[in-house]
């Protein structure tokens, strides 16, 4: 009998994994263009982090970058000085990259404001900068994300990719790239599309699919087994449809895919699985209400992150 | 054996007999009816002073010992399997396959069965039943067929390809390792066989569904319904399902060459589940915990359990009992033996049936008989005697719960005796015919 009692759990995790592949919705994206990156900086530690990543971004989709800092920046006296450095370090390096001039009107408003007004001027593709925004990791970066990503956040057009902890060598974390799978933060087709724009050629992208109590659709009578309440989330269409989606397009562009199955609260387990090795984590932000379930989950995430962040 | 005294040996084949009863009628979980055999039986023998030498006990250890290859194999290719299993690859494959019958039941039928048998062969049975089954009802409901002809074709199908190669089955490699069968010799000896059964199980359940498995929709909509699966949605990870089919494949080679090589089996695959745990990126304590142990204890308290009773010289008195019957006639022999051994597979359970028999047979060979023919006959009706009932194998019992438990159908005895039973039928004759075709025509590679 105990043989059988194993079975059936084995029986309807193989049943849910065939229903997923019954059920997968056709899930198609097209991966995104990005012809111009808005590279914001702030004289703090994370700067090297956040060009780093801005770099490898640019080289690999033949973008340009605009690099802009905040008024009240640490560099705030010799800033623009600053930005041209940067500027003519990164055109040494083969990079088409101009600094973006903070307009005098600006100057009274919030960085958050300049940082919108400057995306909005550039028509940008992506934002990247660190977070929190114009501090030091080291000072309050464990304990917050800083109020300007908090309302880039809600507010961006484009999506935003966050530099968090400083990396020797951020490109790095653009080799290997973290999307989750859980009703709270369901990716869906753009999440999945910026996921393609980010890996690195070669590199692999990384699934996870976290059950908590969170599945809308998994059966109350199963029996107590993550298995198979994640696969029971999985034959969800178009989580199914997602995976299969992603499955086939890294085959065809020869990316490594991997789908791991976790259980247990959504942002512990997320942060965990994030933060062990040097990767960078894609998350949906959507609805970008700020009162929302969805927007706080991620807020919470992208301060347990030591990882780069994109919120798309 | 020397003067074999009648009163440990009725004791004994009683302790054993009600072993099996306890298995066969499902009075108590299998593992400890095998463990409480062993344990009664290991007692009974210390008070009846059956177990000889200066330490009598370590005899308990011996027999342990002479099958600790066929655990290590098996705990060695559980492992291969579990991760193998998990990867997705051969979820992928079935889907695949399925599509390429566009859902004609013409196709779809015999497809089944292939997949059945070619699973069973590199994943053993309760692996390859759980995917196939759980294939065939996801993809009936899609086409809205009945799913029990298909379910009878993984529950029957499955037993065939346990004879496909010495890792196939549990039977197989049990029988095999004793025998010391080279791996090559399945190839040879045993696909055949197990490709012929299974064509024979194909034709007569096809025969008794034949009302069942005609397609109730248009090939169009059927067509389009299994076009509408999509195979990538099982795919875990594509690096561990190229990694996973490489390490079954070299498991398979080296299984092959192993006598060459001058190591065991049990290396093999221990070598190939060490190479899977360390490439497949999986969890080791994940897939270690996918290991049945349950089935590890069983072959424990079986082996000591089946040593005692053969010390006892019971197994002796059986193997002369058939010998006295027949002589030397292997004809004889093989239809005594043949049935009785398909018969009480479909009974008990085919594991202790082979369990008991091997020293059984190593008896009748003593006597003078020829090998060859023993040994492959015992294999083959291990195996295929687990198709008359719903319980007589793993196979069965998995497909038919599965079919049970998610659809709510379940299958009498009734029924699955009637195909099962006509099955197993046509397999004795099978079998006979087969092994007395090899045995005139000299094509038993010598062991």
């Amino acid at each position: 009998m105990s043989e059988i009692q194993s079975d059936d759990k084995d029986i309807r995790t193989n049943v849910e994994r065939f229903e997923a592949a019954a059920r997968a919705s056709k899930v198609e994206f097209e991966i995104p263009r990005i012809d111009r990156i808005l590279l914001v900086l702030d004289g703090s530690n994370q700067d090297a982090t956040s060009e780093g990543l801005a770099t490898v971004l640019a080289r690999s989709a033949e973008a340009e970058l605009r690099i802009f800092a905040a008024d009240g920046s640490r560099r705030d006296p010799d800033r623009k000085d600053y930005l041209d450095r940067r500027a003519e370090a990164l055109r040494e390096n083969g990079i088409r990259a101009e600094v973006e001039a903070l307009e005098k009107s600006a100057e009274n408003l919030k960085a958050y404001e300049q940082i919108l007004a400057a995306a909005e001027r550039t028509s940008c593709d992506l934002m990247v900068l660190c977070a929190p925004y114009l501090e030091d990791f080291d000072s309050l970066g464990r304990e917050s994300v800083g109020t300007t990503l908090d309302i880039l956040m809600c507010r961006s057009a484009v999506p935003v990719l966050a530099a968090r902890e400083p990396r020797d060598d951020p490109g790095r974390c653009l080799e290997k790239i973290l999307l989750p799978i859980t009703p709270f933060l369901d990716p869906g087709a753009r999440a999945a599309a910026w996921t393609f724009r980010l890996v690195r050629e070669g590199g692999h992208i990384q699934l996870l699919a976290i059950t908590g109590d969170e599945w809308p659709e998994t059966p109350t009578d199963m029996p107590e087994n993550a298995e198979i309440r994640v696969a029971a989330g999985l034959h969800r269409a178009e989580a199914a449809g997602l995976i299969a989606a992603m499955q086939r397009r890294s085959a065809e562009a020869g990316l490594g895919c991997r789908m791991d199955l976790a259980s247990g609260e959504v942002v512990k387990v997320l942060a965990e699985w994030a933060n062990r090795e040097e990767l960078t984590v894609v998350v949906p932000c959507c609805p970008r209400d700020p009162v929302g379930t969805a927007y706080q989950r991620v807020q919470a995430l992208v301060r347990e992150l030591r990882n780069p962040v994109l919120i798309v | 054996m020397e003067n074999p005294s009648l009163l440990p040996m009725l004791v004994l084949g009683f302790v054993l007999i009600a072993t099996f009863l306890a298995i066969a009628f499902d009075w108590l979980d299998k593992t400890v009816a095998a463990l409480l055999g062993a344990v009664t039986a290991v007692a009974l023998a210390m008070v009846m002073g059956i177990y000889h030498g200066e330490k009598p006990y370590l005899t308990v250890h011996e027999f342990i010992h002479h099958d600790l290859g066929v655990i290590g194999v098996i705990v060695g290719t559980s492992i291969i399997v579990a991760i193998a299993a998990d990867s997705g690859l051969f979820h992928f494959i079935a889907v695949r396959l399925v599509k390429t019958t566009r859902g004609r039941s013409a196709l779809l039928h015999p497809a089944i069965m292939a997949a059945t048998v070619g699973f069973v062969t590199f994943l053993t049975i309760a692996p390859g039943v759980l995917i196939m089954a759980s294939l065939v009802l996801v993809i009936t409901r899609a086409l809205d067929d009945d799913p029990r002809p298909y379910i009878v074709t993984v529950a029957i199908g499955a037993n065939s390809g346990a004879l496909m190669t010495f890792a196939s089955g549990i039977p197989t490699l049990m029988i095999g390792t004793s025998a010391g069968i080279p791996y090559v010799q399945f190839l040879v000896v045993s696909t055949p066989l197990a490709l012929i059964s299974a064509v024979v199980a194909f034709i007569v359940i096809r025969r008794f569904y034949a009302k069942a498995l005609s397609a109730n929709a248009e090939p169009a909509a059927r067509a389009a319904r299994v076009a509408e699966f999509d195979e990538w949605a099982l795919v875990r990870d594509r690096t561990l399902f190229y990694r996973s089919a490489i390490i079954l494949l070299g498991t398979i080679v080296g299984f092959a060459l192993a006598q060459k090589l001058g190591v065991g089996l049990d290396y093999i695959a221990f070598a190939g589940a060490t190479a899977a745990l360390l490439f497949s990126g999986q969890s080791p304590e994940e897939a270690i915990r996918k290991v049945k142990w349950t089935i590890i204890l069983f072959f424990v308290g079986l082996f000591i359990l089946i040593g005692t009773v053969g010390e006892t010289g019971l197994l002796e008195v059986l193997a002369e009992g058939i010998y006295g019957l027949s002589g030397d006639n292997m004809v004889l022999v093989l239809l005594l033996m043949v049935p009785f051994v398909f018969i009480t597979a479909g009974i008990v359970d085919n594991i202790p049936v082979a369990a008991t028999m091997i020293p059984v047979v190593q008896s009748m060979i003593e006597k003078g008989l020829a090998a060859e023919p023993l040994w492959w006959s015992l294999i083959a009706a291990c195996n295929l005697g687990g198709n008359p009932t719903p319980v007589g194998s793993i196979a069965a019992v998995i497909a038919l719960h599965a079919l049970e438990k998610e659809r709510g159908i379940s299958i009498g005895w009734g029924e699955y005796l009637k195909v099962g039973g006509t099955v197993t039928l046509f397999q004795i004759i099978l079998v006979l015919v087969y092994m007395n075709l090899y045995r005139i025509f000299d094509l038993f590679p010598p062991l």
